[in-house]
């Protein structure tokens, strides 16, 4: 019996444990359902790509769920008949934490690299989610490819292997649809008041589809006409379009051609093309403009020269020789030669931009506007543009390069930062420092050199007051 | 090489003909390649501590025959530092390092010595100074390191001696510094290619490798440089630096 009551104790006693045991266990599955399950995995994001020929598009190696990683290398293979890899670049995973070495090798005959990547000294790895690389492939070809991401190696800071999966990505490549404006030429480039110019547009289909699009041509914003084309792959065609300039303003006019975006297209940069110059509306009879006025500086020492450059057209129908005047505020400025004129001779439809030297000796300090008038020409109606006001000049103490008034140590900076520059280059024009290098040459010898220096030493500390 | 390798100890040419049947058949490469490890522990009549490390081949590439050595000393008369594992510190390290730059000759079984390198050498002294800020808590917040080379012999002729009976030990003998004595840690013949940047002797320069280097990164002689750390200096400036990492880099199998 004794022996009996201990087998039915140790029974129970078993029977107990496995139920604690059970009940533990799915109890763990319940509460910590994530711990149980997280497995370390580098994968190919998206894991699905599609790319058109002629494409290139970017894959991301990610790692999730790691601990302490600090160094990873993986292989991956393509079909190479398809794809070639453009570059590899490393993703921010370890290299936010700290200073890391990267070593991408590429095989695009084969089809694969191997990229290497570790922390570098002795710091701890990297823990969680991220991406370990950045792949751009160039789709070269139609078909399927896997994108295999094979003998991968994670290390973790005391150099032992982390156990892991990995995970290949799927590309899909198909044709494109494309199509492009790939020339634009128009018959004149000088049009009559009411003549017709011809205008041919080369289109292509530069996509693996059949396309039907239209193709708009514009002179500025306004449509000259669209055509409705049909295209098979790889075929081009010229569209002939004929812009009738009846009752279109004299000016100078942009034509451009757009070929609309079909479906499914990316590259819609080459949609749209411009014929290289612009087109000239001419008016009837004698016609001249002063088309732009701008000084060569905004700022300019009192005694010394500055340029205007003044552009002049001819929108009459005959060539004409006229005289262009450039002011000062109203005052005619007197030009090298004593006379406050110059002469130009331009035939129709045809522009030239002239170079006035302004000497400013006599000149008091102060802002001046600049204006340029073309005479006016017998029996020219149209004279309102014969005049073009723009741009402020400032007549200062030579050396005050800020036109603040005052020369000081803020013109030596200005000066020093341009020194040995030519014309403005090398900067944006327009840009402030394109202003500052150009009012920088103060004894304007398209230079700015230590003659420039002596100018404003001689007149350092001078204010207007 | 002036003889054959008939009396090298019997294990070691059995295991390395098995390796050469097993392995040595695909390859382009026929020879031999030897892998030695030493402690300096003598510099004329004073105790010093140091590494000596050795990777040497004498080879047939496909009908060109063709023999090689890298050796590659580094001792100090200040043992701790020159280990150097422990938190940086302030202070003066001073080291001396002697490099093969010229091969005249390497050999097994060359007179009464089991391995022989001569040529040519340079040996430099090496001055490191250290200095760390610790902020308050005892944390250091930088370590600047600065060193000075002292070349103190160019291309001066010298000969490495290895003797593997009764005790394997070695001498580093280079005209114009005293002799150097140690004994020999590891030394390895092989018939299958010892590749140089294979640190963990898995026959495969890989990851393992790289991570190994990149761990060691900017160690030098007093500052986290170890025996082991002495043989990642690949390209033998005395610090493990970018170009010890490009050469494991490139020698990595795709």
């Amino acid at each position: 019996m004794r022996k009996n009551s201990n087998h039915t104790y140790s029974f129970f006693s078993l029977c107990t444990v496995l139920l604690v045991f059970l009940i533990t266990s799915i109890l763990s599955v319940l509460v910590y359902p994530a711990q149980s399950i997280a497995t370390t995995t580098v994968s190919v994001v998206p894991s699905t790509v599609t790319a058109s020929m002629g494409q290139n598009f970017n894959i991301n190696v990610n790692i999730s769920s790691v601990s302490d990683l600090y160094g990873w290398e993986f292989k991956l293979g393509w079909n190479s008949t398809l794809l070639d890899a453009v570059n590899v670049t490393e993703g921010t995973f370890l290299k936010n934490s700290s200073e890391t070495f990267f070593v991408p090798k590429i095989n695009n005959t084969v089809g694969y690299m191997l990229v290497d990547c570790t922390l570098l000294g002795n710091v701890d790895g990297v823990s969680g989610n991220g991406t370990l690389a950045v792949v751009e492939f160039y789709v070269e070809g139609i078909g399927e490819s896997v994108l295999d991401l094979f003998n991968t190696t994670l290390i973790n800071s005391r150099e032992q292997t982390i156990t892991h999966q990995s995970t290949d990505g799927y590309g899909y490549f198909t044709f494109a649809h494309d199509v492009a404006v790939i020339n634009i030429i128009a018959s004149q480039t000088i049009v009559l008041p009411g003549q017709s110019i011809e205008i041919n547009v080369t289109v292509e289909n530069q996509g693996g589809y059949t396309e039907s699009f239209n193709v708009t041509v514009c002179y500025n914003l306004e449509v000259i006409e669209t055509q409705l084309v049909s295209l098979d792959p790889e075929e081009y065609t010229v569209l002939t379009f004929t812009w009738d300039t009846t009752g279109v303003d004299k000016g100078d006019y942009t034509i451009s051609a757009e070929a609309t975006v079909v479906a499914g297209e990316t590259d819609t940069t080459d949609n749209t093309k411009v014929v290289e110059s612009m087109i000239t509306v001419l008016s009837q009879g004698h016609d001249v403009a002063i088309k732009g006025v701008t000084p060569s500086k905004t700022v300019t020492g009192q005694g010394f020269s500055l340029f205007i450059h003044v552009i002049a057209k001819n929108y009459g129908t005959s060539e004409e020789t006229f005289n262009v005047t450039a002011y000062y505020n109203d005052i005619a400025i007197i030009l090298p030669n004593g006379q406050n004129y110059t002469t130009t001779t331009l035939t129709s439809g045809n522009s030239t931009t002239l170079t006035l030297t302004w000497n400013t000796t006599g000149v008091a300090k102060g802002n001046y506007t600049i204006t340029a008038k073309a005479t006016t020409l017998p029996y020219e109606t149209d004279t309102e543009d014969n005049s073009n006001t723009d741009g402020i000049v400032l007549i200062t103490i030579p050396g005050d390069i800020n036109g603040d008034r005052t020369v000081n140590i803020l013109d030596c900076i200005v000066l020093a930062n341009h020194f040995s520059h030519r014309d403005g280059d090398g900067h944006t024009p327009s840009t402030k420092e394109w202003k500052d290098c150009l009012n920088s040459d103060i004894n304007s010898d398209n230079r700015v050199n230590i003659l420039d220096c002596i100018i404003l030493a001689g007149k350092f500390g001078q204010t207007w007051a | 090489m002036k003889k054959t390798t008939a009396v090298i100890p019997l294990a070691v040419l059995v295991i390395g003909s098995f390796m050469a049947t097993l392995v040595g058949a695909d390859f382009q490469l026929e020879g031999t390649w030897v892998r030695m490890r030493g402690i300096i522990t003598r510099w004329g009549e004073d105790s010093v501590f140091g590494f000596v490390g050795v990777h040497a081949g004498m080879v047939d590439r496909n009908g060109t025959y063709h023999e090689w050595a890298m050796v590659h000393a580094l001792w100090s008369y200040d043992p701790p530092r020159l280990n150097g594992t422990g938190q940086p510190e302030n202070g003066t390290f001073v080291c001396y390092a002697a490099r093969l730059v010229n091969l005249t000759d390497v050999a097994l079984n060359y007179l009464e010595y089991d391995f022989y390198v001569s040529g040519l050498w340079n040996v430099v002294k090496i001055t490191t100074n250290i200095t760390v800020i610790i902020d308050e808590m005892g944390e250091i917040i930088s370590v600047t390191i600065t060193r000075t080379f002292e070349r103190l012999l160019t291309e001066s002729p010298g000969e490495l001696r290895v003797f593997l009976t009764p005790l394997p030990h070695f001498e580093l003998s280079i005209d114009g510094i005293p002799l150097l004595k140690g004994f020999v840690r590891a030394f390895d013949i092989r018939h299958v290619e010892i590749k140089i940047c294979d640190l963990n002797g898995d026959d495969k320069v890989d990851l393992i490798d790289l991570v190994k280097v990149a761990k060691r990164y900017r160690a030098v002689p007093g500052v986290w440089f170890t025996e082991e750390t002495h043989q990642m200096d690949f390209n033998f400036n005395n610090e493990i630096d970018i170009g010890d990492l490009t050469t494991v880099a490139a020698n990595i199998e795709g």
